[in-house]
């Protein structure tokens, strides 16, 4: 073997193998994706099973606040079915939904002692305020997995093998700016 | 130019003794198989490193994981180093003695002082647990001085200093409120039966001097009460977050204080001279093989 062939063969032996890191890392990032959501939807399963029981405990007490609760429950179903058939775009639209809802539910209770005094809601309230600033943080990484992805998809020489092998841009997932205030009462009547 | 530098090369080969051409030829193979995984081990690591999002403490799934924050000593006592008596969170300190071996000069560690205590990464979200000794550490305060004969080197991560962390996030429960209770409940219906006279004055209802099965009952729901109040009141269950190595051993466990792009250059850079290495060692190596076949 002549320099100039090892030279020739050696660069191709280069060019293939960092096809494949360039092919692993594009499932490396698509997987992250994968994962990010699913961090996302294990937490939303979860708020989905909460807020029946939340919405049962007001309805004891908020006799009058029937649209206030309905929309509630219409968010909660919106959310699932987003979830359920992966709709990124709709799930963005069904949480500002339920936020919005949530937000509007947590502010009527201040009018309602009785029910803000109940030990039970007081607990689901916490919980659902802790998974709804534990669904913002990791939108935030499921965002930021999703950047990843689609600049990794728009760079040379990445976007050949990308091409190729039909990886493909994924969505944000976008809440409205305001709703990314977190959802407890706390502070609006400071 | 090329083929006259290629020309040198081969009369130096040409002339070199036989024990030190075979030398040469086997380090110039062991550095053209050795260059190549190096090399790609670097592009691996470095895309690694870009493609994953930084998470927050607070709300990071399990799993591997990239995060940021400051280097933070556990209980709030930081480590004092041996050689520069700095504040920091992890050091590896070593004494060096100048030797004199003919017209040569070398250097032999006499002293290797590196410490294993784990420490924090605060990301103002959370604090999670990190022990140095499995993790590639790598330090941007390096100090070396010389006294009399002696070289001493130390690396440090001080504390409250910018940390970046790869590595496998695991998260373990401390115990959930329902078990607490169930134990405070225990604890406190031992201790009655252990004290009779108390529990007599308490509930003995009717007074005939035993504790019947009603009684009892009202004995736990008091107790069950009281923990419930308890632990209602003052107990938090506890997380302890571990930053450890990768169950993958594909992917890095890597403790920084340089930045994300700081170490991905770096790493560039090592892939590129890895390669550079791949060519010249190759050409060499094909060279002497020649050479020693007599073309």
């Amino acid at each position: 073997m002549s320099i100039a062939e090892f030279i020739a063969g050696g660069a191709v032996v280069i060019a293939i193998s960092y096809i494949i890191i360039i092919y692993n890392g594009l499932i490396r990032l698509k997987n992250n994706v994968e994962r990010a959501f699913a961090n996302i939807d294990v937490l939303l399963k979860q708020r989905h099973t909460e807020l029946p029981q939340l919405v049962e405990i007001c309805k004891g007490y908020m006799k009058h606040e029937h649209n206030l609760l309905l929309a509630v429950t219409e968010a909660r179903s919106h959310v699932q079915d987003a979830r359920e058939g992966r709709d990124i775009s709709g799930l963005g639209h069904a949480e500002t939904e339920m936020r919005q809802s949530l937000q509007n539910l947590f502010i009527k209770v201040e009018a309602y002692p009785e029910l803000k005094a109940n030990e039970n809601f007081l607990a689901l309230q916490e919980r659902i305020s802790v998974l709804e600033d534990t669904i913002a943080d990791r939108r935030e990484i499921y965002n930021e997995s999703v950047r990843l992805n689609n600049t990794r998809i728009q760079q040379f020489p990445d976007m050949l093998v990308a091409r190729s092998f039909n990886f493909v841009e994924l969505k944000y997932l976008r809440f409205k700016e305001s709703d990314l205030q977190p959802v407890t009462t706390s502070g609006l009547y400071d | 130019m090329i083929e006259s530098m290629m020309d040198g090369i081969r009369a130096f080969l040409v002339d070199l003794e036989p024990g030190t051409f075979d030398l040469y030829h086997i380090a110039s193979i062991v550095l053209l198989l050795g260059s190549i995984p190096f090399g790609f081990h670097f592009i691996r690591h470095g895309r690694i490193m870009q493609d994953t999002p930084t998470s927050k403490i607070r709300s990071v799934s399990q799993g591997f994981v990239e995060l940021q924050g400051k280097a933070r000593s556990i209980g709030g006592k930081p480590l004092r180093s041996p050689g520069k008596s700095q504040d920091c969170v992890w050091y590896d300190y070593k004494v060096e003695e100048r030797e004199r071996s003919g017209s040569r000069d070398s250097w032999k560690t006499i002293i290797e002082d590196r410490s294993d205590n784990s420490f924090y990464v605060d990301d103002g979200s959370g604090v999670c647990a990190i022990d140095p000794n499995e993790a590639k550490l790598k330090p941007k305060t390096i100090e070396t001085w010389k006294h009399d004969r002696y070289r001493c080197t130390e690396f440090r991560i001080d504390e409250n200093e910018e940390i970046y962390c790869l590595g496998q996030f695991e998260t373990e429960q401390g115990p959930s409120r329902d078990k607490v209770t169930k134990e405070s409940t225990q604890a406190q219906l031992d201790s009655l039966k252990q004290n009779q006279q108390e529990l007599l004055r308490q509930f003995d209802a009717d007074g005939d001097g035993e504790i019947d099965i009603d009684e009892w009952n009202k004995a736990r729901e008091a107790a069950k009460a009281k923990a419930q109040k308890m632990v209602g009141d003052y107990y938090e269950p506890t997380q302890h977050h571990f930053l450890l190595k990768p169950f993958n051993n594909k992917y890095p466990f890597i403790v920084s204080s340089y930045g994300q792009d700081e170490l991905t250059s770096r790493y560039r850079f090592y892939s590129i001279g890895s390669f550079i290495v791949f060519f010249l060692s190759g050409a060499l190596a094909i060279t002497m093989t020649l050479i020693k076949l007599g073309n």
